[in-house]
């Protein structure tokens, strides 16, 4: 049957992601802020690996430190949970398994964010 | 009907080529190992936040935790992790030149990818040359 709507039309939205660049943009700036944030994560934890227990909390209390700490964290659960959402996109197609490894990601980056920053909180909090 | 034999169709139709058809190629292998060191470094988070929470929970927590990641198992984990770091940073420079257009032609393409599994390799080794010297085990 002869149909009036475009082949731009019928194709849009059938992509295993079903919508448009977004994902893909945020991605992008995460992975520049990532850079940056990813060599202040390594210099913390050399600045740290060593220390005494007591040092190491008051070096993690430092404002500047908590913030990078967070920050980085928090720019890679963003990243990570749209690579993964992609890793999945591109491979499962299960009816049942795709959403459901879908939710399992996104819980399990949220708990991370969670995690981090409950964690840097206590930290602040306890000296 | 129209279902069942489609599903049939399906068998036999010609199938879109995927990896396994290709010769493999470096570009290629990077590519693969960026995805790869992507989700190993997903799961690695979970040894950040231990980290984290072992230092806002208190000495005896931090103690364990410091003594996994100092026995072979752990530091061999840890190696593993600031390569695929490396490897992952690096990768997405790679990633982002092409992505602007840049660098798809030969030789240019293949620079960047023997670049970038060099500068990670080189990257690693280095990180844990300069810890070990400076006596942090």
């Amino acid at each position: 049957m002869a149909s009036v709507r475009t082949p731009r039309a019928r194709a849009q939205g059938l992509g295993s992601a079903k919508s448009g660049t977004s994902d893909f943009w945020l991605q992008h700036v995460t992975s520049i802020f990532g850079l940056p944030l990813a060599l202040s994560l390594i210099l913390i934890i050399a600045a740290t690996s060593g220390l005494s227990y007591g040092a190491v909390s008051a070096y993690l209390r430092q404002p500047a430190v908590a913030l990078l700490l967070l920050l980085a964290l928090l720019n890679f659960c963003v990243h990570m949970h749209l690579g993964m959402k992609s890793i999945i996109q591109d491979y499962v197609h299960g009816s049942m398994t795709k959403p459901l490894l879908l939710m399992a990601n996104t819980g399990f980056t949220a708990a991370i964010a969670a995690a981090a920053g409950l964690a840097s909180l206590t930290i602040l909090i306890r000296g | 009907m129209g279902q069942k034999l489609q599903e049939e169709q399906r068998k036999t139709r010609p199938r879109s080529p995927h990896l396994q058809v290709y010769r493999p190629t470096l570009t290629m292998t990077m590519s693969i190992a960026h995805r790869l060191t992507g989700a190993a470094l997903y799961g690695g988070t979970l040894l950040l936040v231990w980290w984290l929470m072992s230092v806002a929970s208190g000495p005896a927590a931090y103690a364990f935790e410091q003594r996994v990641m100092a026995s072979f198992p752990g530091k061999a984990v840890l190696f593993f992790f600031t390569w695929a770091a490396l490897h992952h940073a690096f990768g997405g420079l790679r990633h982002l030149v092409l992505d602007s257009g840049w660098a798809h032609d030969y030789p240019w393409r293949e620079y960047l990818a023997r670049a970038s599994i060099i500068a990670s390799l080189t990257g690693a080794a280095l990180i844990w040359i300069i810890w070990s010297a400076a006596g942090s085990p």
